[in-house]
């Protein structure tokens, strides 16, 4: 039996969701896992395995804007960022002594690597896509990805390989002689699962993602939703509100809901409308969804290219929060034929232990 | 130090001395155009208008055909 460190960044809770998989499968073949994280990441993991040790550790603050300056204000946020990084490095050395580890996994969090212990990074980007004018920081930022892959053995990238299946494009393209060494494809890697359930909903929609921006696009949909027909559910996923419920009609909204509530509402529902973040897509896809409509996080480069990529591929329709006409929007969503068929979480989980894991750990 | 430390300070140096070349530039072409503008020499102003509109779409002719052979 090995031990494992597992350390998701806690980024909103997507990072945490899609190791869910991997940490179940490392428990089923009896090793035993500490997870070591920190705020919304830790209680979620808490709850899903209430009896894994846990280590309280602090990452460092999303440098997301308000409006449509990520990219200066991420530049900006650089060197402090640098100096968090330096930080979570030397907390790992200090937890390495304290306890053995036979295997680090790090989810996006970049000082989370020694060399001590064999060290594996999770991640779906291999490539930060950037608005054009800022292509001289993307050849920067490919150079300096190279030097941070250099420091783990491996690289566990939750899509499937390049190709006609690939869900994140250019994103998780390995560009790099060290990426393409290292690199594993998993295939998609999510936390929910199908359940046996009638689709009864209409439409979902999920409102998610840093603020300012959540509370804009709540103030959208919430405006737009009694021009549909159909009943919906609205989950405002504000974990800092009490948790309450409220009907209108066909409608009913959810302040918070817990995961389970989640996984059995997007199992009933024919449409999601939600945020192109790469965890919820990967939900979508490990449900089949054939219909949805994406609403990326204005500034967010990452959910604009995906919404951009699923379009061109034709698989979801994207709309932008400000030019947001939910009527037409959904009614334009029946033209598009959602994920292509490609195998699950179950399947991907055991063969990435089979393939990768299992010769770190047994 | 940590060689982590050092390969982000040297990105960071990369990237901000970048930043303020470009940020130099601008100034210092602006002001010549304005020189060149008040002191009646429009030959001169331009021609300076037409290098920057040809370093613009350089530029944004270079970042294309990076995105178009997959580079970026």
């Amino acid at each position: 039996m090995a031990h494992v460190l597992v350390s998701p960044l806690n980024w909103g809770l997507g990072h945490a969701t899609r190791d869910m998989p991997v940490i179940r499968t490392l428990l089923s073949h009896g090793h035993e896992v500490t997870i070591a994280a920190c705020g919304s990441a830790l209680s979620v993991l808490r709850q899903e395995f209430p009896d894994s040790r846990y280590i309280e550790y602090p990452d460092y603050p999303v440098p997301f804007s308000s409006g449509h300056l990520f990219v200066p204000k991420f530049c900006a946020a650089l060197p402090f960022m640098l100096h968090a990084v330096a930080q979570e490095h030397a907390t790992l050395e200090a937890i390495l002594v304290k306890d053995p580890y036979d295997l680090v996994i790090s989810d996006n969090r970049l000082g989370v690597f020694s060399d001590k212990v064999p060290s594996i990074f999770i991640s779906h980007q291999l490539h930060y896509h950037l608005p054009l004018p800022y292509w001289p920081i993307e050849i920067l930022a490919i150079l300096v990805n190279q030097s941070l892959h250099e420091r783990y053995d491996r690289i566990i990238v939750p899509d499937n390989p390049p190709g006609p299946l690939s869900l994140a494009g250019k994103l998780s393209r390995p560009q790099t002689d060290v990426a393409r060494e290292r690199v594993f494809f998993s295939g998609l890697l999510s936390g929910t699962r199908q359940i046996a359930c009638t689709q009864d909903l209409d439409y979902l929609v999920v409102i998610s993602g840093p603020e300012p921006q959540r509370t804009f696009l709540e103030k959208i949909i919430l405006d737009k939703i009694r021009d549909l027909d159909g009943t919906g559910v609205v989950l405002l996923g504000d974990p800092k509100r009490p948790k309450a419920t409220s009907r209108s009609g066909d409608w009913t909204c959810v302040s918070y809901a817990s995961t389970e509530e989640k996984v059995e509402l997007m199992n009933r529902a024919r449409c999601v409308i939600c945020r192109s973040g790469y965890t919820t897509l990967m939900e979508l896809a490990e449900l089949g969804k054939k219909r949805a409509l994406l609403i990326p996080t204005p500034g967010q480069t990452e959910q604009e290219y995906l919404s951009w990529y699923y379009e061109q591929k034709g698989w979801y329709h994207s709309q932008v929060q400000d030019r947001l006409d939910l009527a037409d929007d959904l009614e334009i969503t029946r033209r598009y034929r959602g994920f292509p068929e490609m195998p699950k979480t179950t399947e991907n989980t055991k063969r990435l232990y089979d393939e990768l894991l299992a010769g770190y750990l047994e | 130090m940590d060689d982590l430390v050092v390969s982000g300070i040297i990105a960071l140096v990369i990237l901000y001395a970048g930043i303020v070349l470009v940020a130099y530039a601008i100034l210092r072409l602006a002001g010549m155009m304005v020189q060149a503008f008040l002191a009646g020499n429009f030959l001169f102003f331009c021609g300076i208008v037409i290098c920057i509109g040809a370093a613009v779409l350089a530029y944004v002719a270079m970042g294309l055909w990076l995105r178009k052979t997959g580079t970026i």
